[in-house]
């Protein structure tokens, strides 16, 4: 009881000390505070393992969200070097602000699907499959591109679908029905294709469809230009969006 | 009553600054709220059909936890603290667990058993038709996992503490053990019953994690208070702010009311 | 008609091993020092504890038997305890305790004060009645505690250590009114002291325990010629 006592007590200062110690840079490493889309976890997971191998001495470090949480975070002054959206509008919120440091970038592009259980036993096959009362449909609230591109699409269509709940961003959709508490859900393409195979895709007609456009830039404040640059760089070449495409995105 | 010639000391002040530390701490961000709050908003808002359902949902619900939390958490404590039964330490701890589990885990957990593909969930379903996730139930039993150890551990130490000859006497007078619980054990245990149905009705008001994860969001079913302010965080700042103030104003005058009423003597030593 | 305590009861380690015979002749006090068994011994007699072996018969009804696993519990047995302190319940007034075993019998309020009358008055507690427990003397709190005992009609009266923590002047007054009490009661009777005074000036019969047996039973005239 006493030892266990004693490593606990000798951990605590040792934890805290070695966190402090990891946050300023030393002359080797640097950090870059990647904020991105949820949506964009694993191809920028794959891509900050590429990054890392062509620039030893940076380190790439994700905060994922959703974008309007992100945006938030940028605006209450959170240390972000690269900031990456899955929409314009949550890039404008920052860029009206003036906290980057120069004009954003589109480096990707996505479209929307909706997602049913893996072998679709409700058999759904459209948009208007959606309006039934007694399907368990979910989404995101509208600030959340994700939210706000389905809301544009179902309008689109002309489609009313009342939801069961409105999740906390898209990873969220996918939790809930891969996991069948929810019937249907409508995701960016990109997540079905990461899905492997948990949840099946069903398309949803170009003319109903929007283009997601994903902006990425460099927050003003950030310590970590150059390298935040060359990260971008990296997306924007043909390794980077080659590694996008793969995980079901589209050029811009 | 004659003062001490102790109490004429003058206080230890290393202690007070620290002890005012403390309250500074604990109230500034309070008076950061009031002092960002639109005042003249303030009616505007609050009279939004998306609040006043908030608000409904979250009275609603906490005052359903804070009863069942009653029924099914008294026999519970009881148990605990009367009966010798094998494994008591494991149920405890298990208590205890819940307390400090961070409550998106306990969330994910009633998902995987309550979910309609859950553990028990999936006989529920198939068997019965009953779908708990994104309904009025589903946040109530969120909220009555993370607050139910609150108020067992509560009343089990009130009970601890109780001299059970009362019980044995009242027991050789001819009352049946309901009447005996009734009529000697539950009023001599008051004050820590009432403590701990305080606990677990704030915490079950401030539920969150549990409640997003299980219960999902959707104002007038599954949109409690805490779940509005976080949505109205993005979209609407301004409403976050009156929410978070409705909140603070609710559960503070809840519990003047009770401290007055129920609570009486603050020298029971107990946590309120 | 005798009350019978022919039994043996183990808690953890100890173990207390009688063979007595009441009858309802006699005021019995049975004495010992703390862990002697005496508490337990009236706990048996009340229902409170089980024995683990032997029997304990009252009036030719057998109140526990081991072998046979026949155990009446406490509300089903006519005892009646005066404990330690009294012991009254705290959150209710003095005449809900007084009226607590009718209560617990289902009857109702105004028909248990009616009863209760004859008690209140006998023990001068009139005054007492809307008082809460915490404001009595500790010499009032015994009276309400006997009258709460003796409202249910038992037919043991059991005393454990009445005049505990009551100082010289009281005790010489409360060891007055218990004799007139213990006299006045038609039932068996059975009081647990450490005192000797108490014993001796209370009863008929002495039983001394000593870990948990029965070392000395005879009357308490021999006893004091023992001293």
């Amino acid at each position: 009881m006493f030892a266990r006592h004693v490593l606990v007590s000798a951990l605590v200062p040792i934890m805290l000390f070695s966190a402090c110690a990891s946050s300023p840079e030393s002359q080797e490493q640097t950090t870059l505070e990647v904020y991105a889309a949820s949506s964009l976890a694993m191809p920028f997971a794959e891509a900050g393992v590429a990054f890392e191998k062509e620039h030893p001495g940076v380190k790439v470090q994700f905060n994922l969200g959703a974008s309007s949480d992100l945006a938030r975070f940028v605006q209450e002054g959170a240390p972000a070097d690269v900031f990456a959206s899955a929409d314009i509008a949550n890039m404008d919120k920052v860029e009206t602000q003036d906290l980057l440091d120069s004009q954003s970038v589109i480096f990707a592009t996505n479209y929307l699907e909706i997602i049913v259980e893996k072998g679709n036993p409700l058999n759904i096959l459209s948009l208007e499959d959606l309006t039934d009362p007694d399907l368990i449909f979910v989404t995101t609230s509208p600030d959340v591109p994700i939210g706000k591109y389905t809301a544009e699409v179902l309008k689109k269509a002309g489609v009313s679908v009342t939801p069961d709940s409105f999740e906390s961003n898209v990873k969220g959709i996918m939790l809930k029905v891969a996991s069948g508490e929810a019937d249907a859900g409508i995701v960016y393409h990109s997540e079905v294709v990461a899905s492997d195979s948990q949840v099946k895709g069903v398309q949803i007609p170009t003319e109903f469809n929007i283009v997601a456009k994903y902006p990425i830039g460099i927050i003003k404040n950030s310590a970590n230009k150059n390298q935040a640059q060359e990260f971008i760089d990296f997306l924007l070449s043909p390794k980077g969006q080659a590694l996008l495409t793969q995980y079901g995105f589209k050029t811009p | 009553m004659r003062q001490s010639p102790r109490h004429r000391q003058r206080l230890p002040w290393p202690i007070l600054a620290i002890a005012l530390l403390a309250v500074a701490f604990i109230l500034s961000p309070f008076i950061g709220l009031l002092w960002r709050t639109p005042w003249s908003k303030f009616t505007d808002i609050v009279s939004e059909q998306e609040i006043r359902d908030a608000l409904w949902l979250s009275l609603k619900t906490s005052l359903m936890t804070a009863i069942v939390c009653f029924i099914f958490g008294v026999p519970l404590a009881w148990l605990l603290a009367r009966v010798n039964f094998p494994g008591r330490r494991f149920i405890r701890a298990l208590m205890t667990l819940s307390m400090v589990l961070p409550p998106v885990v306990g969330g994910i957990a009633l998902l995987y058993t309550f979910g309609r593909r859950g553990l028990i969930g999936q006989y529920l379903d198939s068997w019965f038709g009953i779908r708990l996730p994104f309904t009025t139930t589903a946040v109530v039993m969120a909220q009555c996992f993370v607050a139910m150890p609150f108020l067992v551990l509560s009343v089990e130490a009130g009970l601890r503490q109780l001299d059970t000859r009362f019980e044995d006497v009242a027991r050789t007078l001819g009352g049946s053990r309901w009447y005996v619980f009734r009529r000697v054990t539950l009023p001599s245990i008051k004050p820590s019953l009432i403590a701990g149905l305080v606990l677990a009705w704030a915490r079950a008001l401030g539920e969150f994690g549990a409640t997003i994860t299980f219960a999902g969001n959707l104002p007038g079913t599954t949109q409690t208070m805490p779940l509005a302010t976080y949505a109205a965080l993005d979209s609407n700042p301004e409403s976050a702010l009156i929410l978070s103030l409705v909140m603070v104003a609710v559960a503070f005058s809840i519990l003047i009311v009770l401290r007055d009423r129920w609570l009486g003597r603050a020298d029971q030593g107990l946590p309120l | 008609m005798t009350l019978d305590a022919c039994f043996a009861l183990t808690r953890g380690s100890f173990e207390l091993d009688v063979d007595l015979s009441f009858n309802e002749g006699e005021v019995v006090a049975i004495m010992g020092p703390n862990g002697s068994g005496k508490s337990t011994f009236l706990h048996a007699i009340a229902g409170l504890l089980p024995v683990t072996s032997g029997c304990l018969v009252l009036d030719n009804q057998t109140l526990d038997e081991a072998t046979s696993e026949v155990f009446k519990d406490p509300t089903q047995r006519p005892v009646g305890i005066v404990f330690q302190g009294g012991l009254l319940f705290e959150t209710m007034t003095i005449l809900e305790n007084i009226i607590f075993g009718l209560r617990a019998r289902k009857i109702k309020r105004t028909e248990a004060t009616v009863q209760a009358q004859p008690l209140i008055n006998q023990f001068g507690l009139t005054e007492l009645l809307q008082r809460q427990p915490r404001e009595l003397s500790g010499g009032q709190a015994q009276r309400v505690a006997i009258a709460r005992a003796l409202i249910t009609k038992p037919k043991v009266l059991l005393l454990d250590e009445p005049m505990s923590g009551l100082d010289t002047a009281t005790r010489q007054l409360v060891r007055a009114e218990f004799r007139e009490v213990l006299a006045g009661f038609a039932g068996y009777r059975i009081l647990v002291t450490h005192d000797l005074d108490d014993a001796l000036s209370m009863s008929d019969r002495i039983i001394e325990l000593d870990h948990g047996k029965v070392i000395w039973d005879g009357p308490t005239s021999e006893y004091r010629g023992k001293l």
